[in-house]
């Protein structure tokens, strides 16, 4: 089930009121565990065995845990981690990992064959099993105790708002709301209604019907593109992919608010970031905070000289691309950003502050790094390693400079939203939503209100999955 | 601790009260001036329907089978033959811009598919290499194999409200909306290469550049037309071995579409194709009551004669005797 379908408002409905029926807190939590389950089964109902299996396999070793001594609580950790790493392994990389072995065995000289695993990836099992783990991480260091109600931890692992595509939610910030009943106050759910009015609006309208069509065409694959053409092609994408990724995460805060659960904000104007560090601390959010703390300060962090500290940057954003996704499109996008991230710091250890100081300075510096998060899209996108060296080669060193597979129509429309974007995110950088909200007068929501809902409506026939979804 | 979002306190109840009879007034008005201009609710084709149709003509509780393109589903009415063949149920395979071998091959291997399998002939379909349109076809089938379950649900839902209201119309994006408001009707067509919709009566100029010839794919070489002919000839053979029949529709073609077709298959035409299936082949000379229809870009019915063309079809079959009776 997809936020901007149809049959996500009838299940909502039902939602709301059974949670808003006089019935026990705890008979509400099994409703929204149930319901949970039946959001994730609308896909494929088998799939939620794989749910049940993570969410057991991380009670039990963290109630493990919890139980021994410190110095006995990795034979938990390492059952947490083989079972969900192994999970992901198996349904998201057993394929990449077949075709690789082949390959590898064929440039050997050798003669390998193995069978097409052809494994169907289970929607969202890289947030959930990221989510669990960090759950079984928090518990063996201590940061943590061991849910006492294994109602409580179900729910955490399978709220069905965030459940396929984040934001990736803490245990210690879910679970202590489990404890007393959720109600949503009138402000919540006018704030959480509304979110999920802005979240689809930004998905349907912009990300589906604004940007897809053009970013597909350049990334169609169909010709190499011109320089115009990748550069409109990849500004598309970049403002598709983040109206579709930041419009699922500010429907699934809404979706929680409506039901009286806080998540945490998972995008904070990405593209207004100046700087790489900036743009990490604000694309993807629980993402990026989970790989610093999970893999950057596991691995050492910044502790042990500058030299394995970017070392230690490179493998946390090639994790990172790799969470994407099985190709090695992702790894190199994965990489770009830590190679980003790397050229950074060592600019920083050259007084940066010094460079971005003035207005102009900083503008320039944002546009720098817009550009390069642009290119970086590039790999992203592609469908394959020889599309992205072609589209990327064309955009830095163009052969043809014109448009030719977009219309200019189309490109002055991608040019128009993006520079719209940009600007808005630029304005509202050192601000939140609800701030900037706060200042704006109740007809202006209910105006802006009927012009979303009456451009969903006439735009949102298609109902394309999110792209996240695939991750 | 991460930051968690919380809610600004905001008039909400009068916000949503302004907003919603804002929106009910412009919705209204909107319905009311297109529905005073002549149009009236249509479904939009979509993957869910799609497979829902797809089922049943698997389970064999359709009789007549429809697989084409845009131009079947702006010019024949299931509804209409529903009504017209008593204890009849149509299903619609026909799908915008898609090729119809990759359906008809999927239909021939499925044994549990039995019905009058009605195939609309375009030559640029028959006649052309089309390999995008055929790929297309293919992943779309294939799509099937995996749908969510609750897209059942999704498909009636989406199809009660696209029955009810013009304003959910699948056509009418902001971009038509303008063209609409500001009357350019053939822009409004042109640029929505759907035709699945009961569109207005307008027809369009004389000149009308034909959307379905713009491309530039490659006539099939003789060879290939022998093997397309073999290939279509098998799928036949399968579904008619299982007491089925098939039946290539040519609805026919007026103006520009018609003078291009005569100049790119000077020899390859209608009478040929007729020529290697004539125990299969309905042409348009056959349906009777249909001379003064004019296909208003040359290729895709104008919705007003929507009814005209699928009761000459109708008529035509029971004459024919080729709809195979439910089992």
């Amino acid at each position: 089930m997809i936020f901007n379908s149809l049959s996500f408002f009838l299940f909502f409905g039902v939602v709301l009121a059974v949670h808003y029926s006089p019935l026990a807190w705890k008979w509400r939590k099994l409703a929204l565990l149930l319901f949970s389950y039946v959001f994730y089964a609308a896909w494929d109902p088998p799939l939620v065995l794989l749910l049940w299996f993570s969410t057991l396999i991380d009670w039990f070793a963290a109630r493990y845990m919890q139980r021994v001594a410190p110095h006995r609580r990795w034979v938990g950790l390492a059952m947490s981690l083989v079972s969900n790493l192994g999970l992901l392994g198996y349904f998201k990389y057993g394929g990449f990992v077949t075709e690789n072995l082949v390959d590898l065995v064929a440039l050997a000289g050798g003669r390998l064959e193995l069978a097409d695993p052809d494994i169907i990836l289970p929607v969202g099992i890289s947030f959930y099993t990221f989510q669990t783990l960090s759950y079984s991480i928090d518990v063996y260091r201590g940061n943590l105790r061991a849910a006492s109600s294994f109602l409580d931890f179900a729910l955490y692992v399978t709220f069905f708002p965030q459940l396929v595509a984040g934001p990736i939610v803490r245990a210690s910030d879910f679970i202590p709301q489990c404890a007393s009943p959720r109600r949503a106050s009138p402000a919540q759910l006018g704030w959480g209604l509304w979110l999920l009015v802005v979240g689809l609006f930004e998905k349907v309208v912009i990300a589906d019907y604004l940007m897809s069509p053009t970013a597909d065409e350049v990334y169609s694959g169909k010709f190499v593109p011109t320089f115009a053409d990748g550069w409109v092609g990849t500004f598309a994408y970049a403002i598709q992919v983040f109206c579709d990724f930041a419009g699922y995460s500010t429907c699934a805060i809404g979706v929680a608010m409506c039901l009286g659960f806080a998540l945490p904000d998972n995008f904070r104007y990405p593209y207004a970031a100046i700087g790489f560090s900036d743009f990490w601390r604000r694309w993807h959010i629980s993402l990026s905070q989970w790989l610093r703390d999970y893999v950057y300060v596991s691995a050492g962090g910044n502790r042990n000289g500058e030299l394995r500290t970017y070392v230690n940057l490179m493998l946390t954003m090639l994790l990172g691309g790799l969470w994407h996704g099985a190709s090695w499109n992702f790894v190199i996008w994965g990489g770009l950003h830590g190679g980003y991230l790397v050229a950074e710091r060592a600019l920083r250890a050259l007084r940066w502050g010094r460079w971005v100081t003035s207005m102009a300075a900083r503008g320039f510096w944002g546009a720098v790094t817009f550009l390069l998060v642009c290119l970086a899209w590039v790999f992203f996108r592609a469908a394959t390693f020889e599309q992205a060296l072609a589209t990327a080669g064309s955009m830095i060193w163009p052969a043809d400079i014109g448009l030719r597979q977009v219309s200019r129509g189309d490109a002055l429309q991608i040019l128009t939203v993006l520079l719209s974007v940009v600007g808005v995110q630029v304005v509202l950088r050192n601000t939140t939503l609800e701030q900037a909200a706060a200042k704006v007068p109740w007809w202006c929501f209910g105006i802006m209100m009927s012009v979303m809902i009456f451009t969903i409506l006439l735009v949102g026939q298609r109902n394309e999955a999110f792209i996240y979804f695939q991750f | 601790m991460m930051p968690m979002h919380r809610a600004p306190a905001v008039r909400w109840a009068r916000a949503f009260a302004l907003g919603a009879l804002t929106l009910f007034i412009v919705l209204g008005a909107l319905e009311l001036a297109l529905r005073r201009d002549g149009m009236r609710p249509s479904i939009a084709d979509s993957k869910y329907l799609w497979a829902q149709h797809r089922n049943m003509a698997k389970e064999g509780a359709a009789v007549i089978i429809l697989v084409g393109s845009s131009k079947f589903q702006g010019a024949i009415d299931p509804a209409l033959i529903e009504r017209r063949i008593p204890s009849t149920s149509v299903a619609n395979l026909a799908m915008h811009g898609k090729s119809p071998f990759p359906v008809l091959s999927d239909l021939a291997r499925d044994r549990e598919v039995v019905g009058t399998v009605l195939v609309e002939f375009m030559p640029s379909r028959f006649f052309r290499h089309e390999h995008h349109t055929v790929r297309d076809t293919e992943a779309h089938i294939r799509s099937m194999d995996r749908l969510p379950v609750v897209s059942g649900v999704e498909t009636a839902v989406r199809h009660w409200f696209q029955s009810q209201f013009v304003v959910v119309s699948r056509w009418l994006s902001p971009r038509r909306l303008v063209l609409w408001a500001l009357g350019r009707e053939h822009d409004v067509l042109a640029l929505s290469r759907s035709y699945s919709n009961r569109f207005s009566a307008r027809r369009f100029p004389a000149n009308f550049p034909s959307p379905a010839y713009n491309w530039s794919d490659e006539n099939l070489s003789r060879g290939e037309l022998e093997k397309r002919v073999e290939e279509l000839r098998a799928w036949v053979q399968a579904i008619e071995g299982r007491d089925g029949r098939v039946v290539f529709v040519n609805l026919g073609s007026s103006g520009t579409a018609r003078a291009m077709e005569e100049q790119l298959w000077p020899e390859q035409g209608w009478s040929w194709f007729r020529a290697q299936f004539p125990a299969n082949t309905l042409g348009s000379d056959e349906l009777r009551g249909i001379d003064d229809v004019i296909y208003p870009d040359g290729i895709h019915a104008d919705a007003t004669d929507t009814t005209k063309l699928t009761r000459a079809l109708v008529d035509a079959l029971l004459e024919r005797q080729l709809v195979v009776k439910k089992r």
